[in-house]
Formats: structure tokens, C-alpha cells, sequence
């Protein structure tokens, strides 16, 4: 069972939707179908709001040096907004 | 001088604006242990290449013209195109093309510009790419492209080349959450039925504009930045400054997050 495929599950069966919601694993194992933890885990990610955008990466937030003063931008930084091609 | 994303370049705790990937070459280069000022030249190379892919792509799909070349037409705009691309060389070669280091970033910037061409190429010729095409056209296009920014500027710090390609790896799955954030906005705005959640709706035998298509986009965004979170702690280097560049690939998914509830 692919990444894919589960989240078609998902999208087109409401119950397995709730279940897959309340465990994932649990339920992944109960219909037979087996994917990796990193897709688990992007799944359930996907399926709810996050809290903080720095929730999940518990190691970087101590490294901030959060209090330097401000950088001096490019020129083109501050010139500039992009969008991918 | 450190470069930090924590103050002027960052609006609010979650949204960074966009420009904020233009100091991806200095904060690569600094969080591998290099001078973040040595990397401006390649960021203005960088520039330089985004804008030229930008117009080249714009011409050849037939995009809405950007209002400075809306009355040129688009001969004159490929001619602009071909400019900037030369002067994305003329930027490198300043950098003194006898220093080996220059050479490897010069000969990167071409074979990722042929990679992008590829691409583009399939994109163009391919109307109805599978699911895992439209995934490699992505990579070749915005994943690529980003990756070169990460790679070069940690190669500016002299890290050895499995480093450096850490912080590739970070900057491949920057490029393709951008490329999805893109598509869900397009999607949402309903301007266009991008390629990429077209492909899986195709594949998974939904309609084509089944909204499941944005939970599959969304899910992605969290993989790959589980990715680029992973790439960067492999990378060796400056902490502070590997935290500024996690902290721009989290800040840039919560605001395509927001997807319709299925529970």
C-alpha cells in the first residue's frame, strides 16, 4: 500500500478516516496495510491544524539566536519577491 | 556580520516573505562554517538564473506577461531571458575563476541549468505526466533549483562534498514544499489545475478536481519537510545558523496546512 493510496482511502472513506485520526498504526495494521513511520507521521500531520510551526523540531529552537540585531539585507532582498518557475 | 532570519527578514512568527530564500546561499555558507558575505555573488547569480528561468517559463507557457514586458511581446522577452543567463556567469566568474572552488560552482550552475531544462522540457511535452513524472519534473524545476543555492553556498565554506550535499538535500525539499505551497495556492485562488494534483487524481482515479488531491499535497509538504529537517541535523556545521534555516522551511508550510477536514 502506497503513500497515495492510503490517503485516497482516506479521502473517499470517512470511517477509516476517523479510525486512521483517533490511531493510525493501529488501524493501518488492522486493514493489513503497512507504510513507514515518516509517512505515518506525515499523514497525521497533514490531517490536523499544527499548534506552532515549531511543535515538531524540538532541536532547533534552542539555537536561535534570537535577540541579534537585525541583519543587513541585500540589496535584491529587499528589492525582490520571487516565485517559483 | 551573521546573517539571521530572526528579526528584519521574518514578518510574523509564520510567514516569512518569500524573499527570505534569497540569503539561502549566505546562511548555507555560514551554518558550514564560512563568511555569509562571501555568498552574496552567488546569491546575485542565483537571482539572476530564478529571474531568467522565470521569463523563459512564462513565454513558453503562455503566461500572463509581467507588466515590463507586456508591450515588448515575447521575442524581445526570451532576449532579456538570455541576458540575465549570461550575466548569472559574468557574476560567477567575478567570484575569480582560477580559484577551484569557483570552477565546481560554475560547472554546478550549468548542469543544474540543464537538469531545469530537462525538466522543463518533459513539462512541456508531456500533457498528461504520471504521477511520478509530475514528481520528477518538480525536482528537476524547483527542487533542483533550491538545492543549488544550499549546495553552492556551503561549497563557498570549503565543506567536503557529502556535507554539502546535506545541505542540498535540505535545500531539493525547500524547492518542492515551495513548488506544492505554490500549487495549493493556484488551486484555492482557482487559477490553474497545476500538474502535480492533477497527475494523482488521474492516478488514484478521482475526479479532477476532487479537493483529496490537497490532502495528498499537504501530506507531502510534511514529508518533505520531515526531510529537509533530517538533511540539516546530518549536515555538520554552525547550530545557530542551521536553526535559522529550519526555522524557514517550518515557517513556510503552516499557511498551506489548512486543508478540509476528512475526519
Amino acid at each position: 500500500m502506497t503513500l497515495e493510496q492510503i490517503v485516497r482511502r482516506i479521502t473517499t472513506d470517512s470511517a477509516f478516516a476517523a479510525a486512521f485520526r483517533a490511531d493510525p498504526e493501529a488501524t493501518l495494521r488492522q486493514e493489513g496495510m503497512q507504510l513507514g513511520q515518516g509517512e505515518v507521521r506525515a499523514i497525521s500531520a497533514a490531517l490536523r491544524q499544527p499548534k506552532s510551526p515549531n511543535a515538531e523540531i524540538p532541536w532547533y529552537e534552542s539555537q536561535l539566536d534570537r535577540g541579534k540585531p537585525q541583519a543587513e539585507i541585500p540589496w535584491y532582498e529587499a528589492q525582490l519577491g520571487v516565485r517559483p518557475t | 556580520m551573521r546573517l539571521s532570519l530572526s528579526s528584519g527578514n521574518v514578518q510574523a512568527d509564520d510567514a516569512p516573505p518569500r524573499h527570505s530564500w534569497l540569503s539561502l546561499p549566505g546562511l548555507c555558507c555560514q551554518a558550514a562554517g564560512g563568511d555569509p558575505q562571501e555568498a552574496d555573488r552567488v546569491a546575485a547569480a542565483w537571482v539572476l538564473l530564478y529571474t531568467a528561468a522565470h521569463l523563459f517559463d512564462c513565454v513558453q507557457d503562455d503566461d500572463p506577461a509581467d507588466p515590463w514586458w507586456q508591450a515588448l511581446g515575447p521575442g524581445p522577452a526570451i532576449n532579456v531571458a538570455s541576458g540575465l543567463l549570461t550575466s548569472a556567469w559574468l557574476v560567477l566568474a567575478e567570484l575569480g575563476v582560477h580559484r577551484p572552488v569557483v570552477q565546481q560552482l560554475i560547472q554546478d550552475f550549468q548542469q543544474t541549468v540543464l537538469r531545469m531544462a530537462s525538466g522543463q522540457h518533459l513539462d512541456l511535452t508531456d500533457p498528461q505526466p504520471s504521477l511520478q513524472a509530475a514528481w520528477a519534473i518538480a525536482e528537476a524545476k524547483s527542487g533542483a533549483f533550491f538545492a543549488l543555492a544550499c549546495r553552492s553556498g556551503a561549497q563557498l565554506a570549503g565543506t567536503p562534498q557529502p556535507v554539502a550535499d546535506h545541505y542540498a538535500g535540505y535545500g531539493l525539499n525547500l524547492g518542492l514544499i515551495v513548488q506544492i505551497g505554490d500549487d495549493l495556492q493556484d488551486i484555492r485562488a482557482g487559477r490553474s489545475t497545476p500538474p502535480l494534483p492533477v497527475a494523482y487524481c488521474r492516478e488514484m482515479a478521482l475526479g479532477a478536481d476532487d479537493d483529496g488531491a490537497q490532502l495528498y499535497l499537504a501530506t507531502k509538504l510534511a514529508q518533505f519537510r520531515a526531510r529537509a529537517l533530517d538533511s540539516l541535523e546530518a549536515a555538520s556545521g554552525d547550530q545557530p545558523a542551521k536553526g535559522q534555516l529550519a526555522k524557514l522551511v517550518c515557517s513556510l508550510v503552516p499557511e498551506f496546512e489548512a486543508i478540509p477536514n476528512y475526519g
